[in-house]
């Protein structure tokens, strides 16, 4: 059986034993504004507050490299098109393309502030494992439909996984094997195709399931979180990192 | 004599398309009974299990729960607080990520505070020799596991009856033991769906099968006297 995996969860630090909400609100607060900035000073202010997190929160290494390689595997195409797709002061050409500083500056700006959000991101919101996220999401009264959609997501993401790996295995078993073929196409399609209708029948059972045991509408939840000092003191930084990229970014701060 | 706890009366049912699926079904289940009901695949056994629960409208006749007929949804509310349902996939019935918050689900929609919603899961885990169980991620359990976490979340109702729908699906004989044990201790009212004669002998007193679109009562290989073969009531 394969599980996701979360593998920042076992921790310590104070990150990790703060408030659940408050972190949601924490994460929330700061990638917003982290997408939101356009300039490169504040760009490298989203990046170096998201170090700062990662730091805080002990990330193993690791994990945390293999995760930003992802996120950077991404990025690498926009270094491709970027510099050269903005007018201004030429830096070098590739035949008839030219990149210009402007171009390259707007590359970086969106390089720093996707890694600084993820590396806060991840900070904040991957050291705690999903269920509990929901929880703190319901806790700080995001909209209930969202936090049901979040926790069903995630609690049937893996039978959705399952039963297509099921219906591969019975097309396996059967000699097929994935080729640049029509009847591949055929057949991933229909795989595709079975996987949305068991999951419509499935969401059909489970919402007779929820009906036989009383549900009314509402999703009730045992969780209850005690608010501590180090949950203040989280929202407090945050909100003074947010407050300074925000400073940053209207005031135009040069950095060459 | 004691009142049945819920009972249909002449029930007809056709499926959208047209084929019979029930005709004139008769059928009750009386405080402390224990029902066996058989019959082929597709006799439509299930059907008449959503029927009692309210999740299927019958084409004609009449639920009873107590001495009340129910129409609406908010009829079956009632029914489904003295009534739970064991589905067949227990996939189907753990949604909430932790053991807990899934057995806990029901009393907290009957209106019980967190607390009480916990005492009660708590007390029907423990119950169900499921202690420790609690914080457990629902997906991540055997299969066995999630049948005996989703009797507990049925359980965790207080119902007055139980309708289980092939319960020992996909269980090893051990597993399986383990339920009829369980199911044979519970005094509770059972109607008991399965293919599984041994484990319905072990567990049930009577047998119905379902065949020709109705319910007939089965002069069986179950005991007359109306207790289960070899366990105490």
């Amino acid at each position: 059986m394969q599980h996701i995996s979360e593998p920042f969860v076992s921790g310590e630090s104070l990150i990790h034993a703060s408030h659940p909400g408050f972190r949601v609100v924490c994460a929330l607060l700061f990638s917003l504004v982290g997408a939101l900035v356009l300039t490169l000073s504040a760009a490298i202010a989203v990046f170096i507050a998201g170090l700062i997190f990662a730091i805080s929160a002990r990330l193993p290494m690791l994990s945390l490299l293999k995760r930003l390689f992802f996120v950077n595997g991404f990025i690498v195409f926009l270094w491709l098109f970027l510099p050269f797709s903005r007018p201004g002061d030429p830096v070098f050409s590739v035949g008839p393309f030219t990149a210009t500083t402007e171009g390259i500056i707007y590359a970086a700006v969106i390089t720093l502030k996707s890694n600084g959000v993820v590396l806060a991101v991840t900070s904040l919101l991957s050291t705690m494992p999903i269920q509990l996220m929901g929880a703190g999401m319901q806790s700080v009264r995001l909209p209930d439909k969202l936090c049901r959609l979040f926790l069903f997501t995630w609690r049937y993401v893996h039978v959705m996984g399952e039963e297509f790996g099921k219906m591969k295995r019975a097309a396996t078993m059967r000699g097929f094997v994935p080729r640049n073929s029509i009847m591949t196409y055929r057949t991933y399609a229909w795989l595709m195709g079975m996987l949305l209708v068991r999951s419509w029948d499935r969401a059909q059972v489970v919402w007779q399931a929820m009906l036989c045991r009383g549900f009314t509408g509402k999703f009730h939840t045992l969780n209850s979180f005690r608010v501590k000092g180090g949950d203040w003191l989280l929202l407090a930084v945050t909100t003074i990192f947010v407050g300074a990229i925000i400073a940053t970014e209207l005031f135009k701060v040069e950095v060459f | 004599m004691s009142f049945p706890i819920f009972s249909l009366r002449d029930i007809n049912f056709v499926y959208p398309g047209g084929n019979d699926v029930l005709k004139g079904v008769n059928f009750e289940l009386k405080a402390g009974e224990k029902v066996a009901l058989t019959g082929h695949n597709g006799s439509g056994k299930t059907t008449m299990l959503h029927i009692i629960m309210g999740l299927l409208k019958p084409t004609a006749g009449q639920v009873m729960f107590k001495d009340r007929e129910m129409k609406t949804e908010k009829d079956f509310r009632e029914l489904r607080k003295g009534v739970g349902l064991l589905f067949q996939q227990a996939d189907d019935q753990l949604f909430c990520p932790t053991v807990i918050e899934d057995v806990a689900f029901g009393p907290l929609n009957l209106g019980k505070s967190p607390d009480e919603a916990r005492e009660i899961a708590k007390y029907v885990l423990c119950l169900l020799g499921l202690s420790g169980y609690e914080e457990r991620v629902a997906y991540r359990l055997s299969g066995g596991e999630k049948k005996l976490v989703s009797l507990a979340t049925v359980l965790a109702m207080q119902p007055e009856a139980l309708v289980l729908d092939e319960p020992t699906n996909d269980l090893d004989p051990s597993m399986r033991d383990r339920l009829a044990d369980i199911l044979c201790e519970l005094d509770v009212a059972m109607l008991v769906v399965s293919h599984d004669l041994n484990f319905l002998k072990r567990v049930t007193a009577l047998e119905y099968s379902c065949h020709d679109q109705a319910i007939y009562k089965e002069a069986s290989i179950f005991r007359s006297d109306g207790t289960p073969s070899d366990c105490k009531l």
